[in-house]
């Protein structure tokens, strides 16, 4: 078994993800496990989102599993429903939720101003991926889910 | 025949042959090894490794998790994976040196240390920094780690 510690990131990567060789990506942070795809997918990086019912992780609701109509509920809260449009929609933000065939979801990304996505990959990077199945894989899994939400205005920041 | 100790006549020091409970599996004396997976384990080791082969096997399960699972987020599979489940077959024995891996680098082991040390020492704590901070300092409470 290859010991990834030793495994330059790119080479790594295109190992476990490798539609990206098709696809095209760029690593865009060191790996980390302060945060995960999920708290990445609505741009938190102090917290691994994920439901368990154990001490050192985040969740937004109850739930001690991960169960698909829970994930969308968490998004739901944030503003995002399903959307049937895959094509970058001009003034909406995405989030995908990646599932097994099974239904469990396993993965999440973002999509960018630029119509990429962005998906922090587990316990390693952040990359930026020019195609939403771009990730799929056995981990994730192959079915993407999109969700939507009209575009949040950014905070103004104070200059005092 | 297995000899049992009879827990009935504990107090008077004496044995007595008690046929084996019928659940058990029928084990062939002349086997020399239990098979376990694709490994040997010599029957007449003692079941309690050195801390040395704790610490080793600690080290080459880490590393055979991590490379397995380190694509997951998903807590279930990252903890379910058998290596995983392996070093908490370790027992209490393997504590310290989660501690000694967290210190150096905070990682997923909260789930394997409530399930060894029978308690969530990280309870309430919503990230994992906070989490491996909490656990290290329970560790150095009760004087598992320095």
């Amino acid at each position: 078994m290859t010991d990834w510690a030793h495994v330059d990131p790119r080479a790594r990567l295109l190992t476990q993800l490798p539609r990206l060789a098709d696809k095209g990506f760029e690593i865009t942070s060191q790996a980390t496990r302060d945060y995960n795809c999920v708290a990445w997918s609505v741009e938190e990086t102090t917290q691994f989102w994920w439901p368990v019912d154990v001490g050192g992780y985040f969740w937004p609701t109850d739930a001690t599993e991960p169960l698909l109509p829970d994930f969308e509920q968490v998004y739901a809260d944030l503003g995002y429903g399903r959307c049937v449009h895959l094509n970058h929609e001009c003034g909406a933000d995405q989030v995908a939720i990646y599932l097994t065939s099974s239904g469990t979801p396993t993965h999440a990304s973002r999509r960018l101003e630029n119509g990429n996505w962005t998906s922090k990959l587990g316990d390693f990077e952040d990359i930026e991926h020019n195609d939403v199945n771009g990730v799929c894989c056995d981990t994730y899994g192959e079915t993407v889910i999109i969700l939507c939400r009209p575009s949040q205005p950014q905070l103004a920041v104070s200059s005092e | 025949m297995t000899i049992l100790l009879d827990r009935g006549s504990k107090a008077s020091g004496t044995t007595r042959e008690l046929d084996p409970p019928p659940d058990l599996p029928n084990v062939d004396a002349a086997q020399q090894y239990y098979i376990y997976g694709s490994e040997r384990i010599d029957r007449s080791a003692p079941l309690r490794m050195s801390d040395a082969e704790v610490r080793r096997l600690f080290h080459e399960l880490a590393a055979e998790w991590r490379t397995r699972t380190g694509l997951d987020s998903n807590i279930q599979r990252k903890v379910l994976d058998r290596a995983y489940q392996r070093i908490i077959g370790l027992g209490p024995q393997v504590v310290p040196y989660i501690l000694d891996d967290l210190a150096r680098s905070p990682d997923h082991w909260f789930w394997a240390l409530t399930a060894l040390v029978g308690q969530d020492m990280a309870a309430g704590q919503v990230s994992v920094r906070s989490a491996a901070e909490a656990w290290l300092s329970w560790g150095r409470d009760v004087g598992v780690i320095e």
